[in-house]
């Protein structure tokens, strides 16, 4: 198991457990087309857990997360409350270099 | 599913892209099985969870507007027109930003997402049934949009008075749930449930 592979798991995790969050999908672009296989590019793009995508691109770990909200809170709320979550977890591996991506794909009270 | 309602899903039947390679009659078939055995592909999509969660509005509200004298269906062009309009909304769409993330998060929401939303509010109005659901304009933090919307009002329904309530439950609902203000919404009438006697609605 990579560390992608445990961040992701971890991610997904504490995610899942947030009450604001109904479920995650699948992210609906996994990779950015022609970044797997560059040789500049993946360090490493494997997910132990396959609703919740990182991959680390020129130095930038790039985390996707798509998820359905129940729509307890109010969605901006709920997402910048997501962010918080992945930004806790790269900040416990000491990931500053990042962009993280939290996608409603739906609201199911 | 009775014939009418069979032979309209047949009718509609989207391009495989609108669903995530499943069909609205697909859909009404996993919901008749009461989504067993579990199908990875429809649980894992927006898409197919938007398309049923309207499914399932339709099935609750439907009696409410076709079914008060204890018939079945037998309007096969609006059960076309509306489950037609399920399949549409439920694409996901371009994304929009939700709310600013900073210098390293982008926080978005698909339009199709928003769609659901307008659309479980309308649904959850007395004597409604959504139809189709669009937006004008951008939809940008801050920005106004203009909702448009397309509805079946049960018979015996006050119309102006719950088209009232159906706009600021729109708009309500807009303004909780993004940065958006709906500037305005319309809502557009286009059935109304009549009477099984023949009289006027």
């Amino acid at each position: 198991m990579t560390d992608l592979d445990l961040l992701t798991g971890t991610i997904a995790a504490r995610i899942r457990a947030m009450p604001e969050v109904r479920r995650l999908y699948p992210p609906r672009r996994v990779l950015l087309p022609g970044v797997l296989g560059s040789a500049q590019g993946v360090l490493g793009a494997l997910a132990a857990d396959d609703t919740v995508t990182a991959e680390v691109h020129d130095g930038v770990t790039s985390v996707q997360v798509d998820l359905a909200l129940t729509g307890d809170s109010p969605a901006p709320e709920a997402v910048q409350a997501v962010a918080d979550v992945v930004r806790s977890v790269l900040d416990g591996a000491r990931i500053t270099d990042r962009m993280i991506t939290v996608r409603v794909a739906s609201v199911e009270p | 599913m009775d014939e009418s309602t069979s032979a309209a899903l047949e009718a509609i039947a989207r391009e495989p892209d609108d669903l995530d390679g499943h069909t609205i009659a697909q859909l009404a078939d996993y919901l008749d099985a009461d989504r067993t055995p579990p199908d990875p592909t429809i649980d894992a999509s927006p898409a197919c969870q938007h398309a049923l969660a309207a499914l399932e509005r339709l099935r609750r509200v439907a009696p409410e507007l076709l079914l008060d004298d204890g018939a079945p269906p037998d309007d096969e062009d609006w059960v076309s027109r509306v489950m037609g309009g399920i399949a549409l909304d439920a694409h996901a769409g371009a994304d929009f930003v939700l709310v600013d993330g900073g210098p390293d998060a982008r926080l978005v929401m698909t339009e199709g997402a928003l769609r659901g939303l307008v659309r479980s509010a309308g649904d959850d109005e007395p004597g409604f049934l959504m139809g189709r659901v669009r937006f004008e304009g951008d939809l940008d933090p801050g920005a106004e949009v203009v909702v448009r919307t397309g509805v079946t009002v049960a018979h015996g329904v006050p119309i102006p008075e719950a088209a009232d309530r159906l706009r600021q439950h729109i708009a309500a609902v807009i303004a909780r749930h993004t940065r958006l203000r709906a500037s305005r919404v319309d809502v557009d009438v286009e059935d109304v449930d009549a009477p099984r006697d023949g009289g006027a609605a």
